[in-house]
């Protein structure tokens, strides 16, 4: 008697650890994205707060117009130094200082670019500390003109050490740099991923300014004038390009903005939440109905003995509020851990971010524990409310109580959502509704979910098939998988979510990956691409174009250059492009109009944009420049599509490459990338020897052949997806959990047939064999699904896209496909290796004598 | 492996000698098996008998390889258990000896037919045929062989489990309360089956029961009481097992 009561606490704590670990996972998942997008959030407001704290004022260039960052951003005009002067002589000013803020690669010891996660900025050291966002760490600031301080992560990852040489490109050339000191921007080793090289203001402005032009004066007021008296004082001798703001007003501003940035982390981070704690409710359901089932006849007991069937509700209810409220606690310490670890992750890959403490909102902890708690509840009253109202002899006859029947209500949702579902994916993409597609993707993985426990036998019974060869064992473990389908479905739920969202989302990027490859092959007619590497920062001076366009080895060359104007009242995205050679070096197919001759006072656009507006040729556009002058533009030529220069899809326009270097500031001038084909006879490897040998002034910029582009558009494509998938690895752990958790209390329930087996003959690895084998086949079965609607989905929306990308493809590589089922055998067999060792060393006489 | 002929009715099958079983340890520790000599004799059907406690499934349990002495041995043919490692002993189980329970005897997932096969199964082998196929006849299963277990009666469940027990031809069919679920005509179909085992093919039983009517069947009951061998009866009747019981006590 002793003995049983002891097993069974043994089988009641094992069954409480289970559930725990169920909903600590969901509820930790979801606190660690809160914690870590709060700790990011605050630690920039303070970083931003401390950087401008003891200024009072910030001088700029003021700009033409406002544009979103979608569009290309602001683009304010540079300022002359000159006006510091004119500021510091004006009444109330303490100190003006001027800011730079230019493009400088910092190079490594062997003269190639720093391998960084960010780009790399040059700025200026003024010396006064309350005017200087970094503060010195080691070392000193730097006072004559070839000194210099570097941030603390670039000096980490260069291996430097203060009084190395260091080299640095500038516009202006490669500096010779002494490294003087160490910088950090408040707590954080560099500024989210961006370095800088800061070196006195005189130097910076030679070297880091375009032209000799500032970004920006701080100002620090005298004793006694308030912020708002000195950008009263200020504004008098500002002339109109430029103005004043209070350093408060700069500051909200400053904030505003990475607040953008913060907010678009949190999207990404939500949907990360989101799958975690959907996996995680799926878990937690899961693992209550199959506890409160196994314990169908102790509840059947109490109701015999007289309890009623509300006071066996309320014991259940308050026995899950209990688990629910201890594990969503642990859960919420868990993902406090999991943002810092998330937070170290991001800083091993260079991106690091500032603040030290995590910040735990109460948001975070009242909305973590409010859910686990509702979750677990819920998830332990459904099955509890059926099992009570199973009558108590019954349930005390039948040992399984979970019904086999299938309702027929399920069958007829799931049809029907399956209708929707494909309904929708298959209008969505031909009618290029993405929302529509997407919308058919949820509705089709409901369906799934809907109808798991029909499907589960069918698509197990095909799984488990092959395996019959490995004997009885195997087939023990297919029918094992199959035997409860509504338990096996609820299992492999979360695993499938998982499987659907990584499909779904590499299936886009790798269609995107190939679209534009397709786009490269199709419309690319040049040879060689010099690009700045990556980060999107324009870093080729326009003096590369004119070069080349000298040599003989040429044919035809065009930068590309981005920016915005604001055109009849609205801005817009515009691509600064050399007019004469444009149309050698891509295939804009088909030009109305001369293209070739645009002109300074002349605009292109394309066909779609031209419809819509309906401007034809010779129509005159008012137009305002980024430095605030106004003109006239004609339309002179309409090209069909522009998509392999511009990656905005919604209309574009071209300029000649001279209205940039008339008309926009500094940093506007410069170009993400030179594209050049050869001239007749010459080879594409003379062609590179000339390109590369004028690209040498530019030590960030890559010389990239046609392969070579598409490698990396591939590249690129695949180190995004990866740190997406390292996190959506997060919610297939989830998942593997949930299949552990199943079997073991499976292994738990099956004592006495597992006992008989075992005396009859099944040695311990055939038991684990089994166990193994219904694992794989529940993670292939949750994975085969979720590949089938996640590759269903992600063709759905791709194909939405195709309205607009007409080198569209699809990509479903095999590769992935395989990869993605390799890795659920994996898996498997790792999700069952607890389970499988507690089957095969169950103690048989026990087993087969337990009443 | 054997080919089924009648062992003669004068071998031992299977031994125990000085068989002790202690459970626990200390001064807690319970003797369920006190010295215990015992010889199973071949093509002989034994009924083990004795009231709670007595010690008669430790017994069983010992000599089928599924628990471990304290001291003393077991043999199975030649074959001494305590040397055999727990794969050593499995095998055994699976080759040469045959199990029927009291209940929980069917794995849910497979047929009747699948439920007979399993040992040669689990062990990668055929099962002879026509030997099977006198199995199945002999316990009138014929037509139930693609049944689950949840779609057999009690009765029809045992008679699979002896079905399984009998098919791998074992050296000897251990069965532990094999009628104690059932009713009066089920155990008499059941025990009639095993009976006719042991008459027409030479087949070795050896059943736990503590029901007179049952041991009524065997051709030779061993009494047990505290652990010890206290009393054993030739050609046993329902009335002589009663009166037996009665003077012993039970």
């Amino acid at each position: 008697m002793f003995k049983v009561a002891f097993k069974n606490l043994l089988g009641h704590k094992l069954r409480t650890f289970f559930t725990a670990v169920a909903i600590a996972l969901g509820v930790g998942f979801m606190a660690g994205t809160f914690v870590l997008t709060d700790t990011i959030a605050a630690s920039f407001d303070d970083v931003f707060t401390e950087a401008n704290s003891g200024l009072d004022a910030k001088v700029r260039g003021k700009t033409a117009f406002e544009a979103e960052a979608v569009d290309g951003g602001q683009q304010r005009p540079d300022i002359d130094p000159a006006l510091v002067d004119t500021v510091r002589g004006v009444e109330g000013v303490e100190v003006a200082e001027p800011t730079v803020f230019g493009l400088a690669t910092l190079l490594d010891r062997d003269g190639e670019p720093l391998a960084q996660a960010g780009p790399s900025f040059g700025s200026n050291w003024t010396g006064n500390p309350e005017v200087d966002g970094f503060n010195i760490v080691e070392g000193e600031g730097p006072d004559a003109p070839d000194e210099a301080a570097i941030d603390q992560s670039a000096v980490d990852s260069a291996g430097f050490s203060i009084g190395d040489t260091i080299r640095v490109q500038a516009i202006g050339g490669t500096l010779e740099l002494k490294l003087v000191g160490i910088a950090k921007f408040g707590e954080s080793g560099n500024l989210a991923g961006a370095s800088f090289v800061l070196i006195p203001t005189e130097a910076a402005i030679e070297q880091f300014a375009i032209g000799g032009r500032v970004q920006e004066i701080s100002v620090i007021a005298a004793e006694g004038v308030s912020e708002q008296e000195v950008v009263d004082n200020i504004e008098e001798v500002l002339p109109d390009t430029a103005e004043a703001l209070t350093a408060e007003e700069y500051t909200d501003e400053s904030q505003e903005m990475l607040g953008v940035f913060v907010d678009q982390l949190r999207v990404a981070l939500s949907i990360f939440a989101a799958v975690s704690l959907i996996a995680g409710a799926f878990l937690i359901y899961n693992t209550f109905g199959i506890i409160i089932g196994q314990r169908v006849r102790e509840l059947a007991l109490l109701r015999s003995l007289g309890a009623g069937r509300s006071q066996v509700l309320w014991s259940v209810l308050v026995e899950s509020a209990v688990v629910g409220l201890v594990a969503s606690i642990l859960g919420l310490l868990g993902g406090i851990v999991l943002a810092i670890a998330l937070k170290a992750l991001f800083g091993a890959i260079g991106f690091e971010l500032p603040g030290l403490a995590p910040v735990v909102a109460p948001r975070t902890v009242i909305v973590s524990i409010v859910v686990g708690v509702v979750i677990t509840v819920v998830s332990s009253m459904v099955p509890a409310l059926r099992a009570s109202r199973v009558a108590p002899l019954a349930a005390l006859r039948e040992f399984a109580a979970e019904s086999a029947t299938r309702s027929t209500a399920r069958t007829v949702i799931g049809l029907v959502l399956v209708a929707l579902g494909v309904a929708g994916m298959v209008r969505g993409a031909t009618e290029y509704e993405i929302e529509l597609a997407a919308l058919g993707t949820v509705a089709l993985f409901t369906a799934v979910v809907v109808l798991g426990p029909s499907l589960t036998p069918i698509v197990a019974a095909g799984l488990g098939a092959p395996l019959r060869v490995f004997g009885i064992a195997a087939t023990l473990g297919r029918d094992n998988a199959r035997r409860n389908p509504k338990r096996s479905a609820g299992t492999v739920a979360s695993l499938m979510l998982a499987v659907t969202i990584i499909t779904f989302f590499a299936i886009f990027a790798l269609s995107f990956g190939k679209s534009i490859n397709a786009a490269t092959d199709e419309y690319f007619n040049g040879d060689l691409e010099a690009a700045s590497s990556g980060f999107g920062f324009p870093s080729i001076g326009p003096d590369l174009v004119d070069n080349l366009a000298e040599a003989p080895e040429v044919g035809a060359v065009t930068g590309v250059q981005r920016g915005v104007l604001k055109i009849d009242g609205r801005p817009r995205p515009v691509y600064g492009v050399r007019a004469s050679d444009v149309t050698q070096v891509f295939d804009l197919q088909g030009v109305e109009g001369d293209l070739a001759g645009l002109g300074a006072e002349e605009i292109a656009l394309d066909r779609a944009t031209a419809k819509v507006a309906a401007w034809g040729i010779g129509k005159e556009l008012e137009v305002t420049y980024p430095d605030g002058t106004s003109g006239v533009l004609t339309v002179a030529a309409i090209y069909e599509d522009a998509g392999i220069i511009a990656q905005n899809a919604d209309g574009h326009y071209l300029l000649s490459d001279q209205v940039f270097r008339t008309h926009f500031p500094a940093i506007g001038q410069y170009l993400t990338r030179v594209d050049v084909k050869a001239a007749d006879g010459v080879s594409v490897d003379e062609l590179r020897r000339v390109v590369e040998a004028e690209a040498k002034a530019f030590p960030s910029v890559e010389v990239r052949d046609v392969n070579e582009i598409k490698d990396e558009n591939n590249r690129q494509l695949q180190q995004s997806l990866g740190l997406f998938f390292v996190l959506l690895g997060l919610a297939l752990v989830i998942g593997a959990l949930g299949v552990t958790i199943t079997l073991a209390l499976s292994v738990f329930e099956r004592t006495r047939e597992i006992g008989l087996l075992r005396a009859v003959g099944a040695t311990r690895r055939q038991m684990a064999g089994a166990v193994c084998v219904e694992s794989v086949v529940l993670t292939l079965l949750g994975t085969l699904l979720g590949l089938a609607i996640g590759i269903a989905g992600g063709a759905a929306v791709v194909q939405t896209q195709a309205d607009t990308i007409d080198t569209l493809r699809i990509a479903i590589p095999p590769f992935f496909v395989g990869g993605v089922l390799v890795l659920a055998v994996i898996v498997g067999v790792t999700a069952s290796v607890v389970p499988a060792f507690r089957a095969a060393r169950l103690d048989v006489l026990k087993a087969v004598t337990v009443e | 492996m054997n080919d089924a002929a009648p062992v003669a009715a004068s071998t031992t099958v299977a031994r125990a000698e000085q068989a002790t079983k202690y459970y626990g340890i200390g001064d807690t520790a319970v003797c369920a098996l006190a010295e215990v000599d015992v010889d199973i004799h071949g093509s002989r059907y034994t009924a083990i008998m004795g009231p709670s406690g007595s010690g008669k499934s430790t017994l069983m349990h010992c000599l089928a390889g599924l628990d471990t002495l304290t001291s003393g041995r077991i043999l199975i043919g030649d074959t001494d258990l305590s040397t055999l490692s727990d794969k050593e002993l499995t095998l055994l189980r699976r080759e040469r000896i045959g199990f029927v329970f009291q209940a929980f005897n069917l794995i849910p997932t497979l047929t009747a037919e699948e439920n007979i096969k399993l040992p040669a199964l689990l062990g990668g082998r055929e099962t002879d045929k026509g030997w099977f196929d006198g199995v199945v006849s002999t316990v009138g299963l014929g037509d139930r062989l693609t049944h689950r277990p949840s779609e057999l009666s009690g009765g029809q469940q045992q008679r699979v489990a002896v079905a399984r027990a009998l098919a791998q031809r074992p050296e000897i069919v251990f069965a532990d309360e094999p009628t104690g679920n059932l009713d009066s005509r089920a155990s008499a179909e059941i025990l009639g089956f095993m009976r006719a085992a042991v008459d027409d093919v030479g087949q070795t039983i050896v059943m736990v029961t503590h029901e007179p009517f049952a041991a009524a069947y065997a051709d030779r009951v061993v009494f047990l009481g505290d652990g010890r061998v206290v009393d054993e009866m030739d050609e046993p009747t329902e009335g002589t097992v009663l009166d037996r019981l009665k003077s012993l006590g039970g």
